[in-house]
């Protein structure tokens, strides 16, 4: 368990909710810090809108035994991203794990990626910079911006794992990922594998997926596509099913994941098997898996019956649509008509 | 003289298919030759030998004009357009060149290329008879406001001109004046034409005997014995029953037109089109080849038979009782929603108008607009949401528009009052009552039912625009201002709710006066027992006790409108709550585009005035408003309240709304669920599954939940395993695995 640090007064820190996690992931020996700033909006509908963005995210990593720090309007200021990241390069160990996130609109010149953030702006190479001086055992930067695709290149380091709402600095149009990456870590829906608990992976693909989903829905083009870069993450970024006392034994937990593994390379082998044998051997796996799980915690009765509600508000947008998040730039493209056909 | 290509252009063509060509033709194809294009068209009729006449004047013109028209007599398109552009580029001062030429892509189908050309023409010599003709024939066949003075011009040209005369009769024809018809064609009849104007004109006399309910026999010999293949004299009667909706009898017409005449491709055109609406798919997919195979230029064929190969891809789910087509994308998720809305549908309807349906309702949804678009197309001043051909509904799906701008359930509410309305009367009702009694419907009993009326049809009632209602159908078939069409919904709809609120049974003894062959000052006074004026002056009074007051503030409406769009957008919530609740006061039905509920229940949310903004959207919500944004935020509010059945009724809404969207359905789902409803929350979960969720695991156990519930253990362990093979350590899912295994060894 970390505890939060008071890094400076003129820092705007907000409650660093801190839990007991007793799952293990790939990064577990060393602690994690984070930072999540929301840029510029530059009207009122985006301030708020990254505001509550880089809310919700600080608010899904303080629910793991993440150090979270907060900068938004006025505080998220170059300075005091600088100034937080130099204090971690005195501070941070060896076998910490890094995190920024950054929720705003971003520019590119052709040359250089910026920040929007209040006073000056800050670039890729300066935060590289920044990060390249902290010492941890691996960095994760999500860039939630216009034009974010540009800042893969500055940023780019073996340890480093690069999410970014746009896969170049072309794509300029405001972005939606912080909406969905947002609402990844507050829900159980993007916890894939119901480990109660989501993932860089996991938050990832269902930021991805919605997107996508998104536009489609609403019948436009999509005018940003996520990239991300470096090697792949498994850091925990949010607990998503309140975690209660279980038996700690290593024996047992040994035998689920032998028992997991097991599902893993039976469910590899579905298509090559006839139905009844493959069904009838999960039933033998699964029951044995739910045996040893039952000794981790009993299972309660409410856990069969228990419906899990969903908000009623979609990600929060609950305005009319001009007051939403605007729009990005239509693009508009002159579909040719179905088999009309010009004399030649 | 005049004439037509040997491709056999068909005056149906020029009546919305394709274009027939009849054309003064004044070209100087040039006295040294041995054969004429005026001669080659005279033999189009009386022997078989036009095409050698084609090849010979081919042969020793030198004129790339003549060549251009000999081109396009025998068939070559490709090569007649190639010798006009040559034509032109020799002759750019010469009208003709371009009069005809927009002609010929007339003919294949390509409007605005063709008007641009016509327009070009008349710019060179205002009294160019081909190009106002065309242009005449544009406005005509695209049901154009200025379609009566595009003819004048050009009998102010000609007063004599066979073509101009007899898209004047059309015109006519269409507002049901067949005496004026009649008499225009007879003089056409009696003027010493060519074969084919009186070919033309006795097709329309034909029609004018089908619109009367006479026989079209003398007519119809009398050019058969002229010409015994000439087919348009069924194809263009036929046109009358399309635009009328009588595509049964337009079909046996058009049968009897491809039989006599089998290379009519503007007829097998058409007749594949109007097979569609009948639901005979597969004789119109033949029909279609047909015409390709001679026309392949009309875009409208190839989109249809682009379409067809589509709809053989679509999911169809067919009962003695309903048929019902949906992609295949949509069909898993969409289609009980659209079983649910015509089981609902018939119960009412049938009860309602006293009518049992003895064919099933078939149901087309298409989730693009452009598809939609390609299966209307062909009807005049229909709307942009759905088509019913009888007992055949197309129309939009629920993706195919946005959400808040398009509810697709009422629109197929809409549309299922058609099939009644047409069923019932033999397809013998007017435009104007059967889009009354759906607007009525939509109104009063649809999914969304409402009170509010457009702020366009209070500024035309506020004018004084309206059409007396015998006059209705004028302000379908060609409006004579901007928004006549919306307004005459509207008013249509006005008129049939306030019937059924004052005349007991009076939508359905109208209904059956039109049965009977009645027009609408017939059905009123049968039906109703009072006269149309005194009818008008009834609903007159109906209108002003409900729009009276209204209509007087109409402008100051507006303006605390326009005040509220400002404020909302520079959020300057205070000023916005003030102009939204003086306009909701004002006119407290309306809940249409830009409510001040809406905007009242918004601006108070922003401002903090929780209390107010609940009030305003609950207003809102019960006066039938719809807007998702909305709604959500209502929602919002009756979570916080622990309001489970207004939280539910959302829900429902939402979720019919937005089918393809998961979200709806899971919270739907879940609403159910915790109110026991588990059988309702199994389809809301399984709409889930169907729409592919990211997550795959939690979907598949919400199903096992509800069969769970609902005792169905072997298909719920099922669903348990599908969701754990995907996530092992999923507990909930192991839970009830250890709770269906004990008893599932009895499980087939």
């Amino acid at each position: 368990m970390v505890a939060a640090q008071i890094l400076g007064a003129d820092l705007m820190y907000r409650p660093l909710l801190l839990s007991l996690v007793l799952m293990t992931f790939p990064h577990a020996n060393g602690a994690v810090r984070a930072l999540v700033i929301a840029g510029l909006g530059g009207e009122p509908a985006y301030e708020s809108a990254f505001e509550a963005a880089a809310s919700d995210v600080a608010a899904g990593l303080g629910s793991t035994d993440a150090e979270v720090a907060l900068l938004t309007r006025d505080d998220a200021r170059a300075d005091n991203v600088r100034r937080t990241l130099e204090d971690w390069a005195r501070t941070t160990n060896a076998d910490d794990i890094v995190l920024i996130a950054f929720i705003g609109h971003g520019s590119f010149d052709g040359e250089q990626f910026r920040f929007n953030v209040p006073g000056a702006d800050f670039n890729a190479d300066s935060l590289a910079g920044w990060l390249n001086a902290i010492d941890s055992s691996a960095q994760v930067v999500v860039i939630a911006s216009s034009a974010s695709g540009a800042a893969h290149g500055p940023l780019a380091h073996p340890s480093r794992t690069i999410l970014t709402a746009t896969r170049s600095g072309g794509e300029k149009n405001a972005t939606r990922f912080h909406q969905f990456f947002a609402a990844a870590l507050s829900s159980d829906a993007a916890d894939i594998d119901k480990d109660g608990s989501v993932t860089m992976e996991e938050a990832y693909n269902y930021t991805e997926t919605h997107l996508k989903e998104e536009f489609d829905q609403q019948g436009q083009l999509l005018t940003e596509h996520a990239k991300r870069s470096g090697p792949a993450s498994n850091l925990m970024l949010a607990r998503v099913t309140p975690d209660q006392a279980t038996v700690s034994d290593a024996a047992l937990n040994s035998r689920l994941d032998l028992l997991e593994r097991a599902i893993v390379t039976l469910t590899g082998r579905k298509h090559d098997m006839d139905s009844e044998t493959y069904f009838t051997e999960l039933k033998l796996l699964l029951l044995q898996m739910a045996e040893a799980e039952q000794q981790r915690r009993p299972f309660a009765a409410e856990e069969v019956t228990r419906v899990v509600q969903v908000s009623t508000s979609r990600l929060g947008t609950g305005l009319l649509p001009e007051l939403r998040t605007p729009a990005p730039v239509e693009v508009e493209i002159e579909l040719p008509r179905i088999g009309e056909q010009d004399l030649p | 003289m005049r004439s037509h290509s040997v491709k056999r252009e068909s005056m149906l063509a020029a009546l919305g298919f394709g274009v027939l060509l009849s054309i003064n033709l004044s070209i100087s194809a040039g006295a040294e030759q041995a054969v004429t294009l005026a001669g080659c068209r005279d033999l189009q009729h009386t022997s078989s030998g036009a095409s050698e006449c084609y090849r010979k004047l081919l042969a020793q013109t030198t004129d790339s004009l003549t060549s251009a028209e000999a081109l396009w007599g025998l068939g070559d398109l490709q090569r007649a357009n190639q010798a006009f552009q040559i034509a032109a580029r020799a002759r750019p001062d010469d009208a003709a060149v371009r009069s005809r030429w927009g002609w010929l892509y007339l003919e294949t189908g390509q409007t605005a290329d063709a008007e641009a050309l016509f327009t070009e023409a008349h710019a060179i010599k205002a009294d160019d008879i081909d190009a106002l003709v065309g242009l005449a024939e544009i406005a005509t066949n695209g049901f154009m406001r200025g379609a009566e003075q595009a003819i004048l011009r050009a009998l102010a040209v000609d007063p004599r001109h066979p073509r101009a005369n007899m898209l004047l009769a059309r015109l006519h024809l269409e507002a049901d004046d067949t005496a004026s018809a009649q008499a225009l064609l007879q003089e056409v009849l009696a003027t010493e034409g060519d074969l084919e104007s009186r070919l033309q004109a006795l097709a329309l006399l034909a029609a004018v005997a089908g619109i009367d309910g006479l026989s079209p026999d003398e007519w119809t010999s009398r050019a058969l014995a002229m010409a015994p293949a000439f087919g348009d004299i069924y194809a263009v009667p036929a046109y009358f029953y399309i635009i009328t909706r009588r595509y049964s009898e337009a079909v046996a017409l058009l049968e009897q037109a491809v039989a006599i005449d089998p290379d009519n491709y503007a007829a097998h055109a058409t007749l594949g089109v109007n097979l569609l609406r009948v639901n005979r798919l597969d004789e119109a997919r033949n029909h279609l080849e047909i015409a390709y195979a001679g026309h392949p230029y009309d875009a409208r064929v190839v989109n249809t038979l682009r379409l067809l190969d589509d709809l053989d891809e679509y999911t169809v789910h067919a009962t003695d009782d309903e048929i019902v087509r949906v992609s295949p994308d949509e069909a898993e998720v969409v289609t009980p929603y659209v079983l649910d809305l015509i089981s609902q549908a018939r119960r009412e309807m049938t009860s309602r108008y006293r009518f049992e349906l003895t064919e099933p309702m078939v149901v087309e949804l298409y989730p693009h607009h452009s598809d939609f678009a390609v299966r209307t197309e062909g009807l005049p001043g229909i709307g942009i949401l759905g088509a019913a051909f009888g007992n055949v509904v197309v129309m939009n799906g629920p993706t195919a528009q946005d959400p808040d701008q398009f509810d697709w359930s009422n629109a197929l509410w809409h549309e299922l009052a058609h099939i009644y309305t047409l069923t019932m009367t033999g397809n013998l009702v007017t435009r104007w009552f059967s889009e009354g009694v759906s607007v009525f419907e939509e109104w009063v009993h649809g999914p969304a039912a409402r009170e509010s009326v457009s702020l366009g049809f209070l500024q035309a009632y506020a004018e004084g625009l309206l059409l007396p209602i015998a006059e209705l159908d004028n302000g379908f078939m060609r409006p004579a201002y901007e928004n006549q069409i919306e307004v005459s919904y509207v008013q249509s709809g006005l008129v049939c709710q306030f019937i059924d609120e004052y005349f007991d049974g009076g939508l359905v003894r109208i209904l059956h006066a039109y049965r009977d062959g009645a027009d609408t000052s017939e059905a009123i006074e049968t039906a109703l027992g009072i006269s149309p004026a005194e009818l008008d002056r009834q609903f007159a009074d109906y209108l002003e006790t409900r729009f009276g007051s209204i209509v007087l503030e109409l402008k100051a409406f507006r303006s605390e409108l326009a005040t509220i769009t400002e404020a909302m957008k520079a959020r300057q919530w205070s000023i916005a709550i003030l102009a939204a609740g003086q306009a909701t006061e004002r006119y407290p039905e309306y809940v249409g585009p830009n409510s001040p509920y809406l905007a009242l229940g918004m601006a108070a949310h922003e401002a903090g005035q929780d209390a107010l903004a609940k009030q305003a959207l609950l207003a809102f919500w019960r006066r039938g408003g719809r807007n998702l944004a909305g709604l959500d935020l209502l929602a919002e509010y009756a979570r916080e309240d622990d309001d489970h059945d207004i939280l539910l009724e959302i829900a429902r809404v939402q979720a019919l709304a937005e089918p393809m969207a998961q979200a709806r359905h899971r919270q739907l789902g879940d609403l159910l669920s915790n109110q026991g409803a588990y059988q309702d929350a199994l389809q809301e979960y399984q709409a889930v599954l169907a729409l592919q969720p990211f997550d795959a695991a939690g979907a598949h156990f919400k199903v096992a939940q509800s069969l769970y519930r609902l005792n169905r253990r072997g298909e719920a362990l099922h669903q348990v395993l599908l969701a754990l093979e995907i996530a092992p350590r999923f507990r909930p899912a192991l839970a009830l695995l250890t709770q269906l295994l004990p008893n599932d060894r009895d499980e087939p």
